[in-house]
């Protein structure tokens, strides 16, 4: 049977820890190699350019909503950017780096051989781009692009903030290459220990896509709809459910709808093809039937049997407040 | 309309992601309905599906590299621009969705016979 590391609900302890290069990509290990080869240098950074966002970028600048930080691994970084709040052309060289806040903008020259790492502090993901440029317009440029999901939050976002905030022209730059360095510390991290990260991602999108069941289930909900709603496959919805929770997805999804249904029944005077309508099933008989399998009794004596147990002990039919 | 886009740069770093908000900012302006995929060094984010591509009008290829999954446009109009057109004018590429009604050389018209087509 395939194992799904990333989705198991415990990680075989240990293991991904000793062999973190075993599933790694090509492009992730050179990543990696050059990350090592910047944070085995003592001061590294020893500078970093911080960009601005007061002046108004030349035409095709650089600016995204998210954090950069750019590494120089070899030649000449060129780069037109506010500096300082000016307008300048920097060369940062191995040894320094630069770094965009959201909005900030910065351009490369790539008039200059250069090798450069960059990293894109993305909402999902963390980017990497190793850029090789041969110093020449006609296309002497090649790009390995790779990434890792990452969730929003935690420290490297708040480091990625602090820089941002020291960049009010008041700080000491003194404060810049200690924070530098500890993100790209952060960032080797998550390159090492990718499933660890992705098995909370995935957690997290089951609880979304749970809590969406949850207040969508009067709707026609089908398994390829709710996959499409949340942009990943219907079988990696499916495999999502097996894993992370404790029913499969229809399962899950009936479970919901019948608990809505013994809520309805016990406190509403409603007729069962009203009930059933509420519950997200057009077809009464078929509504019947599920609930019978689910419940082992049929709406009507559902609602007949807590009737007569709240007429027994009054104070165990007072309806509860979750439905439950 | 309903309009897909992919945007793909060369580095991956800062203007496939610019292109991908001025498209869908411009998108807003003019009433368009749009979905855009990015192709960059964060990987293929906001994936389009089959059924996104199928239900749209047109598909916007913004790229200046040979992108992943290019396949899933075979059976929708394309339009085709370079990236930095769609940073520079957005709203220019926009509206060649809604002029340019060209077919897609790859597609059998739809009031075209076989015996014409094959002539």
């Amino acid at each position: 049977m395939a194992v799904h590391i990333e989705f198991t609900g415990t990680p075989p302890n240990g293991l991904l820890d000793r062999h973190p290069h075993k599933a790694m990509s090509a492009e992730r290990a050179r990543v990696l190699d050059a990350i090592h080869a910047m944070l085995r240098r003592p001061p590294w950074p020893k500078d970093v350019r911080l960009c601005g966002r007061r002046l108004a970028p030349p035409p095709l600048s650089h600016v995204v909503g998210f954090p950069r930080l750019e590494i120089p691994l070899g030649g000449d970084y060129e780069n037109e950017g506010e500096f300082e709040g000016n307008a300048k052309l920097v060369s940062i060289k191995p040894g320094s780096a630069l770094f965009a806040p959201p909005h900030c903008w910065n351009r490369p020259t790539w008039r200059r051989p250069v090798r450069v790492l960059s990293v894109l502090f993305g909402h999902k993901h963390l980017g990497f781009s190793l850029v090789t440029s041969a110093g020449n317009a006609s296309g002497g440029m090649t790009a390995e692009k790779s990434s890792i999901a990452q969730q929003l939050g935690g420290a490297m976002f708040r480091i990625t903030e602090a820089l941002g905030d020291l960049n009010d022209g008041l700080s000491p730059p003194e404060a810049l290459p200690g924070l530098v360095r500890s993100l790209l510390y952060l960032v080797r991290w998550s390159l090492e220990h990718p499933p660890l990260v992705k098995r909370r991602s995935a957690v997290q999108r089951f609880e979304l896509i749970s809590v969406y069941l949850q207040s969508h289930y009067q709707q026609e909900i089908t398994r390829d709809r709710v996959a499409e709603q949340f942009g990943i496959s219907p079988n990696h919805l499916s495999r999502l459910f097996r894993s992370s929770g404790h029913m499969k997805f229809n399962e899950y999804l009936t479970h919901v709808r019948t608990d809505r249904a013994k809520f309805l029944l016990r406190n509403y005077p409603m007729r069962i093809d009203e009930i059933s309508r509420q519950c997200g099933y057009n077809d009464t008989a078929y509504f019947c039937r599920v609930f019978r399998r689910v419940t082992k009794c049929t709406p009507g004596d559902y609602r007949r049997q807590v009737a007569e147990s709240s007429a027994r002990d009054p104070a165990r039919g007072m309806p509860p407040v979750n439905g439950h | 309309m309903t309009v897909v886009a992919v945007t793909a740069c060369p580095t991956g770093i800062a203007h496939t992601y610019m292109a991908a908000e001025q498209l869908a900012k411009a998108a807003r302006k003019l009433g368009f309905h749009i979905k855009v995929e990015t192709q960059g060094a964060m990987g293929l984010e906001n994936e389009l599906t089959a059924q996104e591509i199928a239900r749209a009008s047109v598909a916007i290829l913004a790229s200046d590299i040979t992108l992943e999954k290019a396949e899933r446009f075979d059976r929708i109009r394309t339009v085709r621009v370079s990236v930095p057109d769609a940073i520079k004018d957005p709203e220019g590429v926009l509206a060649r969705c809604a002029l340019d009604t060209a077919p897609n050389p790859a597609l059998p018209h739809p009031h075209t016979s076989d015996e014409q087509r094959s002539a």
